[in-house]
């Protein structure tokens, strides 16, 4: 096989000297005279061809000497231009044509030596550098060498070579450049392999040498000499070589390891682009291929985190996240053992032994009081985990500890949401429940039910002598004495401050009713120590049974409460079985509901205004409005009171109706020019579902020229607790509107994150006893932010907004703050204003908090 | 004519490269070319035994191939190896101008 042996890269083909360009030339020249040749190659625009001839030499002198690219040219004797080529008339800067004819001695510096004159004159051959001159006078030097030509009959004739020594510095300066290129070849921080068409090396460099195991592998076929395995199967080391691939991953294994290298090649061609061989790199990459793999692998493990993430968000169960957390981290720990100890689950206690050597990591799954479980990474064979093996770990144990908090959390509201947090009784809500079962389960049995409607007796007395505090410790000690009176079936609930309610199922008769209330009053009279002092309570008790009195819950709480109530007036302490005749109550309310409806058409009805700001600036973001009733005998009454006679009166849609119409009235011009976006009005779930209410509201917004996206209606909580069916599409159709709507008195227990799924809603109001920091209703403060957060988080991630209502002190307003409610409502700012007022207040900018105590106002 | 003649190296291990190496470039068989490749065999013969590698390229067959040694005239002799890289243009028939330029007496 032909084997050239090339130089360094590109090197010695084009950097060939202007002598021994000459000398080819010469050599040439000489073998045409001697006629030692038949055929020329000629270059043409199609590259190049071959002339073959047989016709003498003066016809391939001629076409040689036109495609040299010598000056060349033929002299007479005393130095005339028989004939030059283009190559000799450019370096004169001229044409042939003016140069044909001319004498030599023209193109000459005065300064020229004198033999060479001499030599042209006589004949002789010569050879040696000349200052010659172009048409313009330019100077330039020049190589030239003198052939006589000893063709018969042209005795004197010479053939004259002449190369351009400007040339001949470009010509040096590539070389130059070359030695420059093997210098950075040999210096080469990459290893640079030279190598022939077939692939065999033919040079390579220090480098080059060392990666091959510390020999010259110059000779050796490239493939034999770097034993690579390309990581892309499809692509091979032979495609590089032959020029197909440029750049390519490729292994090599060594004894310490598998190298990570770059090959690239980079085609070496002669002139007319035949192909000769490829210059090979190799750069070692196994750091960064190392580094690259990191990389990967933190993206895979962000990735894997984040997964969980929302897997732990959407609610999964925690030991489910636990198996998932162990199954990633198995696949992205790089072969560590990873091992869960404990059950995931609350109360379940840990006795881990200690762990089998210094390099296992250990992590708690845990909330913020307690630890479910540990994970275990044993990275095996004596190694640690790596610092990035760490982070993620952390990450992962981060997720389970959030969503570990989350479940406690949530199932912390579930628990309030059904028991009082001061005694940890059930609540109304629960109370309902129990009641249900207990109704359904006398009916089935064929027994009766007792319902007991406790009220303390002058407790209002104790609080205030006593304070606070000692109220709130008499309430529990009431609370435990109820709970261990009653049996296990039944139930006892806290249904207001001083109020309770205990159920009593299972009873032969009626009489037994009674006689279990007294049992009740007579545990709840014993004495009680409190503040170093010891009280008495007593209780008016009302009774109602089942089915003497009622066959559902709502009757049957109803009528204990109306018979405690009258027990009351006729003097505390006592026990009230229901009678008939107590639903006296309802006559006298009665005369109350004339009254509204009379209210309604004579116009004392008056709405109130009070301003939801922010919490951060004070200002005011949105107004409440509140309907006052100014009764011609009993002054101002609040809506708790006349709302309730409306509902039972029937008037419940005049009054919302009325109330609407007048908010967009008032409110309209107050939308300009401040930052107010917002009046909100109180509806009731009866009033909504009547047919027609979307419709109304319509016409009243229209009326008075208020934007939908500037009303907000408000349901209460308990909206919840009934069908709610009736008022979703007509609430959901006025949301379409740009109306927004807000749900009421949130936490009251109603309602619970699962069920507000079922209305269109864009807000919660909480209610104002869970931000209270002065009732003693709550536990701990801690406790009281968990809450407020767990209800602020979840209303977050079900898009709603966050009023907090009831902020009455700084120190509310600072919890408000911390768990990031939009909006505040209480009398620090603001209590509920006349419209005059309020527009005076709007015009005034951000309100401030009122440093007095609120409520004193 | 066409294919590489190509004189086998006694070595037949086949790692090792001759020291002389030649390319011939040609013209099919114009008399000069026939010419210069007999007397090529024969100048070889008398001074390079045994080992020697001549590469015979047509450009009748293949022209663009003239650039890889800047070929003018033909036939031309290109001495590959061993270095420099030296070149005789003609039929080789001045046998003594031959062997002083390619230096084969000094072998």
């Amino acid at each position: 096989m032909g084997v050239d042996r090339l130089g360094p890269p590109q090197l010695g083909m084009s950097a060939e000297t202007a002598d021994d360009r000459l000398r080819q030339a010469e050599e040439t020249l000489a073998a045409i005279v001697a006629n030692r040749v038949d055929g020329f190659v000629v270059k043409t625009s199609d590259g190049e061809r071959v002339v073959l001839t047989d016709r003498g030499v003066e016809r391939p002198y001629r076409v040689l000497v036109d495609a040299m690219n010598e000056g060349a040219a033929t002299l007479a004797p005393g130095g005339s231009i028989l004939y030059a080529n283009r190559r000799f008339a450019i370096s004169l800067a001229t044409a042939v044509d003016a140069v044909l004819g001319a004498n030599l001695f023209e193109y000459l510096e005065a300064d020229e030596p004198a033999y060479f004159r001499s030599a042209v004159e006589e004949g002789l051959a010569w050879r040696g550098e000349v200052a010659m001159r172009d048409v313009h006078g330019k100077r330039f030097p020049a190589l030239v060498s003198l052939t006589p030509l000893g063709l018969e009959g042209t005795v004197g004739v010479l053939s004259l070579l002449l190369t351009d020594l400007r040339e001949r510095r470009r010509a040096d300066a590539l070389l130059a450049a070359g030695q420059l290129a093997q210098r950075i070849f040999d210096t080469a921080s990459e290893a640079v392999v030279v190598c022939d068409a077939s692939g065999v090396v033919q040079q390579a460099n220090r480098e080059a040498q060392v990666l091959c195991g510390g020999f010259d592998p110059s000779g050796m076929p490239f493939a034999r000499a770097f034993e690579l395995v390309a990581g892309d199967a499809a692509m091979g080391v032979d495609e590089l070589l032959q020029g197909s691939a440029h750049r390519l991953q490729v292994g090599m294994r060594r004894s310490a390891g598998e190298l990570r290298l770059l090959a690239s090649a980079a085609p070496l061609t002669g002139e007319g682009g035949a192909r000769l061989g490829s210059v090979v790199t190799l750069t070692d990459v196994t750091d960064l291929h190392a580094a690259t793999q990191r990389l990967e692998r933190h993206a895979r493990r962000q990735e894997a985190a984040a997964e969980l993430s929302q897997g732990a968000l959407a609610g999964e169960a925690l030991d489910a996240l636990v198996r998932r957390a162990r199954a990633v981290m198995d696949e992205l720990l790089d072969g560590s053992s990873v091992r869960t100890i404990g059950s995931f689950r609350k109360g379940v206690e840990l006795r881990p032994g200690p762990p089998a050597h210094a390099q296992v990591v250990r992590r708690d799954v845990r909330t913020h009081d307690r630890v479910l479980g540990l994970l275990e990474i044993d990275p095996g064979c004596g190694r640690a985990l790596t610092p990035e093996a760490l982070v993620f770990v952390d990450h992962v144990t981060s997720v389970l500890c959030m969503a570990a908090e989350q479940r406690s959390l949530h199932a912390r509201l579930h628990h309030e949401a059904h028991h009082d947090p001061l005694t940890g009784l059930p609540n109304r809500v629960l109370l309902e429940d129990r009641l249900d079962q207990a109704i359904a389960r006398a009916r089935r049995d064929g027994t009766r039910v007792a319902v007991l409607f406790l009220d303390l007796d002058r407790f209002k007395h104790v609080n205030d002598t006593l304070g606070h505090q000692a109220g709130n410790d008499v309430l529990i000690q009431i609370a435990d004495r109820l709970r261990r009176y009653v049996r296990k079936t039944d139930t006892v609930a806290r249904v207001g401050g001083d109020e309770f309610v205990v159920i009593h199922g299972d009873l032969a008769d009626d009489a037994a009713a009674e006689a279990v209330a007294a049992a009740v009053a007579e545990v709840l009279a014993g004495p009680i120590a409190v503040a170093g002092r010891t009280v008495r309570v007593r209780a008016t008790v009302g009774v109602s049974a089942f089915p003497r009195d009622g066959d559902d819950t709502d009757a049957l709480l109803t009528k204990s409460d109306s018979a405690m109530y009258y027990g009351k007036r006729g003097g505390r302490n006592t026990i009230r079985v229901y009678r008939e005749d107590m639903s006296e109550r309802a006559v006298a309310r009665m005369a109350m509901e004339h009254d509204l409806e009379a209210a309604l058409q004579a116009g004392e009805l008056e709405l109130f205004f009070q301003p939801q700001v922010s919490p951060l600036s004070g200002a005011i973001l949105g107004v409440e409005s509140l309907t006052r009733w100014r009764h011609p005998r009993h002054g101002w009454i609040p809506p708790t009171q006349f709302v309730p006679m409306a509902e039972e009166a029937g008037l419940v849609g005049d009054l919302g109706s009325w109330a609407i119409s007048e908010a967009c009235r008032v409110a309209r011009p107050w939308t300009a020019g401040s930052w107010l976006r917002r009046v909100s009005v109180n509806v009731s779930p009866a009033h909504v579902a009547r047919p027609g209410f979307a419709e109304a509201v319509r016409r009243s917004l229209e009326a008075g020229g208020l934007a939908p996206g500037h009303l907000e209606l408000e349901i209460t909580e308990s909206v919840l607790m009934h069908d709610v069916g009736g008022v979703v599409r007509p609430l959901a159709e006025l949301r379409e509107l740009g109306v927004t709507i807000a749900l009421d008195d949130f936490g009251l227990g109603y309602a619970s994150f699962s069920s507000l799924g079922s209305l269109p809603l864009d807000r919660l109001k909480v209610d104002k006893s869970l931000i209270d920091t002065r009732s003693g209703l709550h536990a701990s403060r801690d406790n009281q932010m968990a809450v407020l957060l767990g209800i602020t988080t979840m209303a977050r991630a079900l898009g709603l907004q966050v009023t907090i209502e009831g902020v009455e002190t700084l120190e509310e307003l600072e919890m408000a703050r911390r768990v990031g409610c939009d909006e505040v409502q209480g009398y620090l700012f603001a209590g509920p204003q006349p419209a005059a007022r309020l527009g005076e207040l709007l015009e005034r900018g951000p309100l401030r908090p009122h440093t007095r105590d609120a409520r004193a106002m | 004519m066409n294919a590489p003649a190509v004189q086998p190296s006694d070595d037949a291990g086949g790692t090792s490269y001759p020291a002389w190496h030649f390319r011939l470039y040609v013209a099919g068989q114009s008399p000069r070319s026939l010419t210069a490749l007999m007397n090529l065999h024969a100048l070889c013969h008398a001074y390079l035994q045994p080992g020697y590698q001549v590469d015979v390229i047509d450009l009748l067959d293949d022209p663009g191939r003239a650039a890889v040694d800047q070929v003018l005239a033909i036939p031309t002799l290109v001495r590959l190896s061993p270095a420099p890289r030296l070149r005789v243009v003609g039929d080789l028939t001045d046998v003594e101008r031959v062997v002083q330029v390619l230096g084969m007496g000094t072998s």
